[in-house]
C-alpha cells in the first residue's frame, strides 16, 4: 500500500472529505462532491460533478505528504471546471473520422494544458504534484513490445502531463504539438484543435495525396514531414514498432485501439477529464458502449407527471365524497382567473389532513445518513442570534433617560446621597421571534426516481449467469436486496426532518406542510407538524409518511399556508414552498394546458402572502425553474436547486441566510 | 454620555483617498450630487464603498475649484448598527449637574454644517431612522428634530449617502421599497481579480506577482461565503495581508491572520480556506 511509508503515516479519505470538498467548491465555483473508490488504480473518470479519491493514501512518508497527495488530487481535478475543460460538448468527437483516438489524444492533450495552468496559478500545489506524478509514472507499465504508433503517441502524451519530458525522440513532433497547449491563454478549443492534429498526422486520409498533404495548415506540414520520414526509415529494421499504416496497409480501427489499449496507471489519469459517459450517450475512451449501461435521466423531471389511468366522472365523485369525509377539515379559498382579472370566490375546496405513519425509524436513518451535515447544521444554527427586541430598564447606557431613574437620581442627589448612574432605557435583543411554515409539493412526479452520483455501479453480470444460483430457498429469500430507488420525495423529506431537527434546537416555531389533489375539489393538504407539534416519534413518522400524490395546485395551499402563519403571533413569519414544477391541476384554468393560469393565481397568493406580513420563499428541483419562478416569485425569493441531492445542505444555507440578521459589519471608517 | 453613541466618524479629508474607478461611479455619483440626489451604494463589505464616499468628499469639496473647500468637515460617517436608533443620529438630552444639555447627533450635524453624512450599513439599524431619512431625502430636505420641536432646513451643500448590501437575503433585514425609492443606486461588488490586484498592490506596497494571487485567494475563497460567512473576503482583509507582508510578515502567516482567522470561527471552513492560500502562494 505505501511506498516506502509508514502506514501510520497514511490518511483516510474520511478524514480529508469534509475540508477538501470546501476545497474544491472554493477552487472550482461550483459546489463538487468527493466520493471514494478502492483500489491503487485511478478511480471513476471526473465528470465534472464528483473528484473521486482513494480510500486512503499512504503513498509516502509523512501524514503531511499524504494529505497534501489527497489536496493535490482534487487541485487537478476541480481545475478542469474553472479552466474550462467542459466548454466543449462531450459529443464533439462524434463526427470526427476517428472519434475514440480523438478521445484520448484530446485527453492526454487537455491533462497537459490543465497541469501546467495548475502549476501556473496555484504554485503551493506545485510540491505536491511533483511528488504524486512520479509515483503515477512509476507505475505505469511500459509499453507492450509490438505496439502500435498511436500507443506509442498516446503514452508520450500521457507521460508528458504527467511530468516526463523525456521524450522518445521520434514522437517529439506530436508531443511539442500537444505542449503549445501549456501557455497561459490557452483553452479548451486549443486542446481540441491540438488533438485533432496529432490525429490527423496519425491517421492521414486514405488515400494520401500530394493535394492532402498540401492541403494541411502551414504550420502542420513541416511536422508531418519530420514525423514520417524517421518512421519509414525505421519501419525496415527489428525496432519493435509496427508500421503498418504507414506502409500503406490496415489501419487498426478505433475498436483495435481500445481493446489493446495500454493498461494504464496512476491517479492522474487523464481521461478522468471526460464528463460521465451517460451525459455523453456515445462511447467512453476505451471503447465501451456507454448507452448500453448508461441511466437516461428523466426528460420530464420536471413535469407534473399526470396520472395515467383515465378517471371517470362518476369515480372521481366517489374518490372526493371519500376524500372530503377522510378530511379533518374542509376550507375554501378563492382563486385568481388572470384572464378575467378577478377572483373566483371560494372557488377551491381544501381538504385538510392529519398525516400518520409508522416509520418510527424514519429519524433515525436520517440523521446517520446525513450525520455530517446534521452536526454542521446543528452547530451553524448555534451560532444564530436572537431577533427580537427586549426592553431592559435602569442601564447605564441607552436610548432614552428613564424618567422614574432620573427623579430619584435628583433627588438622592439633593439629599446628599450618591446616585445610581444606571438612568438609561435600552431594547436589547432577547428571543428569536421567527414562525416558518415548510410548504412541500407532494405531486406524482416527485415519486420519480433520481440518480444517485455516489451509488456502486450494479455488477455487470454475463446474461447466462444467474445471481446467487447456489443459494438454497431460504437463503435465497434472505440474500441481500438492493436498496429502492431513492426518489425525490424522499430526499425532501429528508431535508425537512434535518430541517426540523436543527431548527427545533433553535428554538424556532415551524410547520411541515404538504400539498397535491386533483381538481379545484379536492386541493388536499397534508400535516405533518404544526406548529404546536414538539418533535417526537409521531412526528417524525407522519413526515416520513409523506408520499407523491397527484397534481401540483399550488395556490390554494399557499392560502392555506398563510392562514396558518396568520395565527402566530411572531414577529416574523416565513413560507418556504418546496416544488419540483411548476402548479399544474387538471382543472387551473379554463384550458388545461395553459401553463399561465396556474402561474398567475400561484404569484397572486404569493403576493397575498407577502401583503399579510409573510415573506415567501419558493425552492424548486426543476432545473427549468428560472423560467417561471421569476414571473411568479417577489425578487430574490426563489432558488433552483439543479442537483436534488443537494436539497438538505441548501435549504439549511437558505433558512439561516432568511432568519438571521447578518453579523455586525466592520467599521465605516478608512481602511 | 461622552462617547458617540453612534459610532460617527468625522473626516476633514485633507488629502486624497486613492481610488480606483471600476466603473462609471466617479461621473455618476458626481452628477448625483450636483443635483442633491440622495445617493445609495450596494454591495458587499469591504469592497470599497466606504473609500469611494471619501474621495468623492475630497473631489467635491476639497479640489482646488470646489466652491465648498471652506467646509470643515466634508464627511460625517455613521457605521450603523443593530442597536443605532433616530436619537443616535439626530441628538439626545444629556445629563449636565442638575439641568440637561442638547447635543447634536451626526446626522443634524451634517445637516447643518451642509456635508456629506454616510449611513453605512443602514439596514442594520432599527426601523425608527427611516422616519428621519425619508424627510432629507424628497424635495422637503428638511430634518424633524422631535425633541427640540425644530424643523432643520438641510444645508444646500448637505447630501445624505447611505450602504447597504443586498447580498443577505434575510427577510429581517431589507431595504422597504418607500426607502429604497428615494435614492439612486450605485451597485458595487468586488474587483475583478486584476483591478484587485491594482488595489493591493497600491495599498500594500508588495510587488504585483503577491499581489495577484492574493487577489486570486480573494476570488476564489468568496466560492466559500456560504459556509459560515456570509461574504467571503474583502479587499480590504487582503490589504491587510498584504501590509503585514510588507511588514516582513511571512504571506502565509499573513493570510493566516488576516484572512483565515478572520473570516470564520468554524475549524473546518479555517481548514479549507488555510488549504486554498497554501497552494495558491509560492
Amino acid at each position: 500500500m505505501t511506498d516506502g511509508g509508514g502506514a501510520s503515516a497514511a490518511v483516510a479519505f474520511a478524514d480529508v472529505q469534509q475540508v477538501l470538498t470546501l476545497v474544491a467548491e472554493a477552487l472550482s465555483a461550483d459546489t463538487l462532491s468527493l466520493a471514494p473508490f478502492a483500489g491503487e488504480d485511478a478511480g471513476p473518470p471526473f465528470d465534472g460533478e464528483t473528484v473521486h479519491l482513494p480510500t486512503e493514501i499512504g503513498w509516502f512518508g509523512t501524514t503531511r505528504q499524504n494529505r497534501g497527495a489527497y489536496r493535490a488530487l482534487v487541485v487537478l481535478q476541480a481545475a478542469a471546471v474553472p479552466f474550462g475543460s467542459f466548454h466543449v460538448e462531450p459529443s464533439w468527437t462524434d463526427g470526427v473520422p476517428h472519434p475514440t483516438l480523438t478521445r484520448q489524444v484530446f485527453a492526454a492533450v487537455e491533462g497537459i494544458r490543465l497541469d501546467r495552468a495548475v502549476r501556473r496559478q496555484y504554485p503551493g500545489a506545485r510540491g505536491d504534484l511533483d511528488r504524486v506524478q512520479a509515483r503515477a509514472l512509476g507505475r505505469r507499465s511500459p509499453l507492450a513490445d509490438p505496439t502500435t504508433l498511436e500507443h506509442a503517441v498516446v503514452d508520450a502524451l500521457e507521460r508528458c502531463a504527467l511530468g516526463d519530458l523525456d521524450t522518445d525522440e521520434r514522437l517529439t513532433v506530436p508531443v511539442a504539438m500537444a505542449r503549445r497547449v501549456g501557455h497561459a491563454d490557452a483553452t479548451v478549443h486549443d486542446s481540441v484543435d491540438a488533438a485533432l492534429a496529432i490525429v490527423a498526422l496519425l491517421r492521414p486520409p486514405v488515400p494520401r495525396t500530394p493535394e492532402a498533404a498540401t492541403s494541411a495548415p502551414a504550420e502542420l506540414r513541416e511536422p508531418v514531414e519530420e514525423l514520417f520520414e524517421p518512421w519509414t526509415e525505421e519501419s525496415t529494421q527489428p525496432a519493435g514498432w509496427i508500421l503498418e499504416h504507414l506502409e500503406g496497409e490496415a489501419t487498426p480501427s478505433d475498436d483495435d485501439l481500445a481493446a489493446g489499449a495500454p493498461n494504464f496507471h496512476g491517479e492522474l489519469r487523464a481521461d478522468q477529464l471526460y464528463r460521465s459517459s451517460s451525459a455523453a450517450g456515445g462511447t467512453v475512451p476505451d471503447g465501451t458502449d456507454a448507452s448500453s449501461t448508461a441511466t437516461e435521466p428523466g426528460d420530464d423531471d420536471h413535469d407534473d407527471a399526470a396520472p395515467t389511468a383515465p378517471v371517470s366522472p362518476y369515480s372521481a365523485a366517489r374518490a372526493a365524497l371519500a376524500a372530503a369525509q377522510a378530511a379533518d377539515r374542509t376550507f375554501l379559498y378563492d382563486e385568481w382567473d388572470y384572464g378575467n382579472h378577478r377572483y373566483l370566490r371560494a372557488w377551491c375546496r381544501l381538504h385538510e389532513h392529519r398525516l400518520r405513519g409508522d416509520d418510527l425509524h424514519f429519524i433515525v436513518d436520517v440523521r446517520r445518513r446525513h450525520a455530517v451535515l446534521a452536526s454542521q447544521v446543528r452547530r451553524r444554527f448555534s451560532f444564530l442570534r436572537p431577533e427580537a427586541w427586549q426592553r431592559v430598564h435602569r442601564t447605564s447606557d441607552g436610548d432614552e433617560l428613564e424618567l422614574d431613574a432620573v427623579i430619584e437620581a435628583v433627588v438622592d442627589r439633593r439629599a446628599g446621597y450618591s446616585t445610581d448612574e444606571r438612568l438609561y432605557m435600552r431594547r436589547d435583543r432577547a428571543r428569536r421571534e421567527v414562525a416558518t411554515a415548510f410548504l412541500v409539493d407532494l405531486s406524482a412526479s416527485t415519486g420519480s426516481p433520481v440518480a444517485d452520483p455516489n451509488a456502486a455501479a450494479p455488477p455487470v453480470l454475463h446474461p447466462d449467469l444467474v445471481e446467487y444460483p447456489y443459494l438454497s430457498p431460504g437463503e435465497w429469500d434472505e440474500r441481500p436486496k438492493p436498496e429502492p430507488p431513492r426518489r425525490a420525495i424522499d430526499i425532501a423529506k429528508e431535508s425537512l426532518a434535518l430541517m426540523s431537527d436543527a431548527v427545533h434546537v433553535l428554538g424556532d416555531r415551524h410547520a411541515v406542510y404538504g400539498f397535491s389533489g386533483m381538481g379545484r375539489d379536492h386541493v388536499e393538504f397534508y400535516v405533518a407538524k404544526e406548529f404546536d407539534d414538539a418533535p417526537s416519534p409521531r412526528t417524525w413518522a407522519a413526515l416520513a409518511a409523506m408520499e407523491p400524490r397527484r397534481y401540483t395546485r399550488m395556490g390554494p395551499a399557499i392560502r392555506h399556508a398563510v392562514a396558518k402563519l396568520h395565527g402566530e403571533t411572531v414577529r416574523t413569519k416565513l413560507l418556504i414552498v418546496v416544488s419540483d414544477g411548476y402548479p399544474q391541476d387538471s382543472d387551473y384554468g379554463p384550458d388545461p394546458g395553459d401553463k399561465e393560469y396556474g402561474l398567475q393565481d400561484t404569484a397572486r397568493a404569493l403576493q397575498e402572502a407577502e401583503r399579510a406580513g409573510v415573506a415567501t420563499y419558493c425552492v424548486t428541483i426543476d432545473p427549468g425553474g428560472n423560467d417561471y419562478l421569476r414571473r411568479m416569485c417577489p425578487p430574490h425569493r426563489y432558488s433552483v436547486i439543479e442537483d436534488v441531492h443537494a436539497l438538505p445542505g441548501e435549504l439549511a444555507k437558505l433558512y439561516r441566510s432568511l432568519t438571521t440578521a447578518p453579523a455586525g459589519r466592520g467599521m465605516g471608517g478608512p481602511r | 454620555m461622552e462617547a458617540d453613541p453612534a459610532n460617527a466618524a468625522t473626516s476633514s479629508v485633507r488629502d486624497e483617498p486613492w481610488y480606483l474607478p471600476v466603473g462609471d461611479e466617479v461621473e455618476v455619483f458626481t452628477a448625483a450630487y450636483q443635483a442633491r440626489l440622495p445617493v445609495l451604494l450596494k454591495g458587499p463589505t469591504g469592497c470599497g464603498k466606504t473609500r469611494f464616499v471619501e474621495h468623492m468628499a475630497w473631489r467635491l469639496y476639497r479640489q482646488a475649484e470646489s466652491p465648498r473647500r471652506a467646509t470643515e468637515t466634508p464627511l460625517v460617517t455613521v457605521a450603523c448598527h443593530e442597536d443605532l436608533t433616530a436619537t443616535d443620529l439626530v441628538g439626545r438630552y444629556l445629563l449636565s449637574g442638575d439641568s440637561t444639555v442638547w447635543m447634536d447627533g451626526p446626522l443634524t450635524r451634517a445637516v447643518r454644517s451642509g456635508a456629506i453624512c454616510y449611513l453605512d450599513e443602514v439596514v442594520e439599524a432599527r426601523k425608527d431612522t427611516t422616519v428621519v431619512i425619508h424627510s432629507l431625502t424628497d424635495h422637503r430636505r428638511v430634518l424633524p428634530i422631535d425633541k427640540t420641536s425644530e424643523l432643520l432646513d438641510a444645508h444646500p451643500d448637505f447630501l445624505l449617502v447611505i450602504s447597504y448590501n443586498p447580498g443577505y437575503q434575510s427577510v429581517l433585514k431589507d431595504l422597504k421599497p418607500s426607502t429604497r425609492q428615494r435614492f439612486v443606486s450605485l451597485e458595487f461588488t468586488y474587483p475583478s481579480v486584476d483591478v484587485e490586484t491594482t488595489i493591493i498592490a497600491h495599498e500594500s506596497g508588495v510587488g504585483t506577482d503577491l499581489a495577484h494571487q492574493l487577489a486570486l485567494i480573494g476570488e476564489k475563497v468568496r466560492n466559500l461565503r456560504e459556509h459560515g460567512f456570509e461574504e467571503g473576503v474583502s479587499t480590504r482583509l487582503l490589504v491587510y495581508a498584504a501590509q503585514l507582508v510588507s511588514g516582513g510578515v511571512d504571506p502565509r502567516r499573513a493570510c493566516d491572520v488576516a484572512v483565515t482567522t478572520a473570516i470564520t470561527d468554524d475549524a473546518e471552513v479555517q481548514q479549507a480556506v488555510s488549504d486554498i492560500v497554501d497552494v495558491l502562494l509560492p
